[in-house]
């Protein structure tokens, strides 16, 4: 146990070690916050705190919305399709498991670096929307409830990926899967979207922010959330002992 | 009696249709240096895969430190080094961030890394990030990781492939300093000259099979020709059989003091592996 924990640390402080000297992966982290800060200043303050109360929650649901989705849609498949495509790509995935670090660990440390840089992305992007600070932790709580499926996607992604090309095509779908309820504005699309990985925190996110949030009205997306979890967690642990390996 | 570190006995592999190895059968003492030559695409790389477990054999029975390698725990893994074919390093970390990395996760001392940078040549160099590194610099770093937690055994496989004669005189000296702590080596080359000065035994493979197994000083006696090379003061260079019907002419020559030298004309290891194979190497 103490050996595995030692190893997990020591992988986790690799991650972001190397993260921080990819200029590619912190811009994919820093944009989620650049996009929630264009669309506040392209909101202006006069629609959002201004006069009418209800356009001002909506367009504050839009910004939260827009940080979450985009802050999942980067952290997972930047972070995790790209950066595990090119540990295949360039070996250094083999030598890690060379040197007697199991594929679990591996995959470990990247799941967590990853959820830590959303959530990161996520608070930096509430900041940035100006909501109020009460509502930053069931803000976070639903960001990390978007972020547990997408991630585990993310990683059956990034290992079926054989290269940064390959990673490529697959972060498409993955983007646009996190992305997908910023387009729920219409009511039938929406209808589609709830259901989708991040759709039930999406949806919890928008209950809260219109005061809507109640037991009952929370059931189905709490259970969309749960559904996802479970299902890419089952995707996960079906595919990921066929994906473990280099090229 | 030695201890055996590792062996394989009737080893095949195939990949698809394609028999890559047939029936190996060899043995590897503790503290022994062992070469496995040939060729390119002989099989040496997928004997290291199958010892490491990256390839699982189609037959035959694998024992590492004593037990079968289907039973080997990741504790005996603590004990191993491995330099393969693709060993890389993480580009944008440097060479000491990337062997404290390795260090760390083999739970070694931090100062082990001064300690490998400075035996392998690379001090000055430990800040360098790994991408602006020569190819000969990532092969020494590479291998460092490797040493980062001193194996009992290690696999190294063409370990001074692309390395300049001087980097290459470096890692045989570190290799003899491994031999002389009694470190067991499991090394793989297609250099016959660098087999010669660093194995006590090697295996000569060729499509698969090993076709001969011995010292090398050994092989080459028993593929050595049946002649001897004098070199006399006005004759020139005089060519005689070792047999006895020659031996009168020697003795004629030393009596007459027109000798300088006497040569046995043993082949090298390249030349065994042409008379082996037929082919050349």
């Amino acid at each position: 146990m103490g050996a595995t924990m030692r190893k997990l640390g020591v992988l986790v402080e690799k991650d972001v070690k190397d993260l921080v000297k990819n200029p590619t992966m912190l811009l994919s982290i820093i944009m989620p916050v650049g996009f929630t800060f264009f669309y506040r200043m392209f909101f202006g303050e006069d629609a959002l705190s201004g006069g009418d109360a209800e356009v001002g929650a909506a367009l504050r649901y839009v910004l939260l919305s827009l940080g979450m989705g985009m802050s999942v849609g980067m952290g997972a498949s930047m972070v995790l399709i790209y950066g595990i495509a090119e540990e295949k790509e360039k070996h250094t995935l083999r030598t890690l498991m060379l040197a007697n670090v199991s594929a679990e660990q591996i995959i470990a440390a990247k799941g967590l670096v990853a959820l830590a840089l959303t959530v990161l992305a996520e608070l930096a992007c509430f900041g940035v929307a100006g909501a109020p600070w009460s509502l930053c932790a069931p803000y976070l709580a639903c960001g990390i409830a978007a972020a547990v499926p997408m991630i585990l996607l993310s990683l059956v992604a990034g290992l079926a990926s054989r290269d940064q090309m390959t990673a490529g095509l697959y972060s498409v779908p993955i983007l646009l899967l996190a992305l997908a309820p910023m387009f729920g504005y219409d009511e039938s699309i929406r209808s589609v979207v709830r259901f989708g990985p991040t759709g039930g925190a999406d949806e919890l996110l928008r209950l809260m922010l219109n005061g809507d949030l109640s037991l009952a009205s929370a059931a189905v997306p709490l259970a969309v959330i749960v559904a996802w979890v479970l299902v890419s967690a089952i995707a996960f642990k079906l595919l990921y002992k066929r994906l473990i390996r280099d090229n | 009696m030695t201890a055996t570190i590792l062996s394989m006995e009737v080893v095949s592999l195939s990949f698809g249709a394609k028999r890559v190895l047939d029936d190996l059968t060899f043995s590897v003492a503790r503290g022994e240096t062992f070469g496995f030559l040939g060729p390119s695409g002989a099989g040496k790389t997928s004997t290291i895969k199958l010892l490491t477990r990256q390839l699982v054999r189609d037959g035959g029975r694998i024992m590492l430190f004593g037990r079968s390698i289907d039973h080997v725990t990741a504790d005996d893994y603590e004990r191993i080094g491995i330099l393969s074919d693709t060993s890389a390093l993480y580009e944008r970390l440097s060479i000491r961030d990337n062997l404290a990395l390795y260090g760390r996760l083999r739970g070694t001392s931090p100062r082990r890394v001064g300690h490998l940078l400075e035996r392998l040549g690379l001090a000055a160099d430990g800040g360098t990030l790994v991408k602006d590194c020569s190819k000969g610099m990532r092969q020494r770093a590479a291998l460092a990781a490797a040493l980062v937690h001193e194996p009992e055994l290690l696999f190294l496989d063409e370990p001074t492939s692309g390395l300049d004669p001087a980097a290459r005189s470096e890692v045989h000296r570190l290799l003899g300093k491994l031999q002389a702590r009694g470190t067991t080596v499991f090394l793989t080359t297609h250099d016959m000259a660098e087999a010669e000065t660093l194995c006590q035994r090697v295996a000569i493979l060729d499509d698969g099979a090993i076709v001969a197994c011995d010292a090398p000083a050994e092989l080459r006696l028993r593929h050595g020709r049946d002649r001897i090379v004098v070199r006399t003061r006005t004759r020139g260079t005089v060519e005689l059989t070792k047999g006895a019907k020659d031996a009168e002419a020697l003795a004629g020559l030393m009596a007459a003091e027109e000798v300088l030298s006497v040569h046995s004309d043993e082949p090298n290891l390249e030349e065994v592996f042409l008379e082996l194979t037929g082919r050349e190497f």
